[in-house]
């Protein structure tokens, strides 16, 4: 009987110290609380306007966040962009460049698990296109992200992210869109 | 009899457990040595694209929460990527560090973000010429690590390399442009280390 309660008594111990995902709340996560940062990368996907052109359009990049309270989260992105012309067009039309931007966000919704943002942000693209030669493209946008968000005991990054994003994208040349997919580390 | 068996307990419970260091923190994430996965490349050759896909082997040692990391890799070389006119083979060197910058779990187990760089030089081989240049690389990535002794892993970087004319590349069809200076392509791992 003692060894048994010894034994009880160690296993308790021993999974004291193992990180482990929490039960989610009802209310807003650690995500949303206020100084929370989040350190992530995000590969996205779209078709956007280009001097008369349209490209396809494929960006790898960073992102750091912070929650500001009241719902809202402001972003900073970085990400290597890569413009590809169309294929049947006669000459290879390509761009590199890198793109940094900020995006504000607002959460709409939030289940236990899940949770909803609508964004809007700014961002420019700087770099070299076959076509156009030194590129500079400013953007606007706003969209849509969803996700589901849990922390964790005992964990290094307490937050862990993942999401699905939709925007839409106005530039001089016109209006396109970018699809995304993300993770992010937070504490 | 009772005291040996709490004794006995108590000695399988301190090798079972991990160290404390581990609890806050300080433990590196570590994952086995070895990585053998699928590597695919972007790039261009004389303004062609060209690219493919093939077999990675990286080797690695670690100190603290970052990683000093030797690559190789041979691929299948398409060039004038989509119509594929030409085919040979591809075969890169390279090293570099890469830095664990997030862990969500803790140094036996977890998911981690990761950014990392560094230098190669790749060969190529088609039918009607060869060519060997140097590169160098930047991205990101995150890797899965189940305990220690099996992760996957899966990044993507930036392939920055010195592109020229004259190349002997016969390409009939192919859209082609000016050959970049740098010449910003991609580069594609992700494998399993055991």
């Amino acid at each position: 009987m003692r060894v048994a309660l010894v034994l009880v008594l160690l296993a308790g111990v021993a999974h004291a110290d193992e990180w482990s995902i929490d039960d989610p709340g009802d209310g807003p996560t650690l995500r949303d609380r206020a100084g929370a940062t989040m350190l992530g990368l995000r590969i996205g996907i779209g078709r956007e306007p280009l001097a008369g052109d349209r490209r396809t359009v494929v960006t790898d990049g960073l992102q750091l966040s912070a929650a500001l309270g009241a719902g809202f989260r402001v972003a900073g992105e970085l990400d290597l962009a890569f413009l590809f012309g169309d294929e049947h067009a006669a000459m290879d039309t390509r761009g590199f460049g890198v793109r940094g931007g900020l995006a504000l966000r607002h959460g709409i919704a939030h289940t236990r698990l899940f949770y909803a943002d609508a964004e809007a942000g700014i961002a420019a693209i700087v770099g070299h296109d076959s076509r156009l030669g030194a590129l500079a493209r400013p953007e606007a946008f706003a969209g849509l992200r969803v996700g589901y968000d849990m922390t964790a005991s005992h964990s290094r990054s307490r937050i862990f992210e993942a999401a699905f994003d939709f925007r839409l994208v106005e530039t001089a040349d016109g209006l396109g869109w970018i699809a995304g997919v993300g993770m992010g580390w937070g504490s | 009899m009772y005291r040996l068996l709490v004794l006995l307990a108590l000695a399988g419970t301190a090798h079972a457990e991990p160290p404390l260091a581990i609890a806050t923190g300080q433990e590196p994430e570590r994952t086995p040595p070895l990585l053998v996965g699928a590597f695919g490349d972007y790039t261009h050759l004389g303004g062609i694209q060209a690219g493919g896909f093939g077999v990675d082997v990286e080797l690695r040692t670690q100190r603290g929460r970052w990683q000093l990391f030797g690559e190789g890799a041979v691929a299948y070389l398409a060039v004038g990527a989509t119509s594929s006119e030409q085919t040979g083979v591809q075969a890169r060197l390279g090293a570099g560090a890469r830095w664990l910058a997030r862990t969500f779990g803790d140094a036996t187990s977890g998911f981690d973000l990761y950014i990392e760089g560094g230098v190669g030089a790749t060969g190529f081989w088609w039918p009607t010429g060869h060519l060997a240049r140097p590169d160098a690389t930047l991205g990101w990535g995150f890797q899965v690590r189940v305990d220690r002794n099996l992760s996957m892993r899966s990044g993507l970087r930036v392939l920055l390399a010195h592109d020229r004319e004259g190349l002997a590349v016969a390409c009939r069809g192919c859209t082609m442009s000016p050959p970049e200076t740098i010449d910003p392509g991609m580069l594609f791992v992700m494998g399993l280390t055991w």
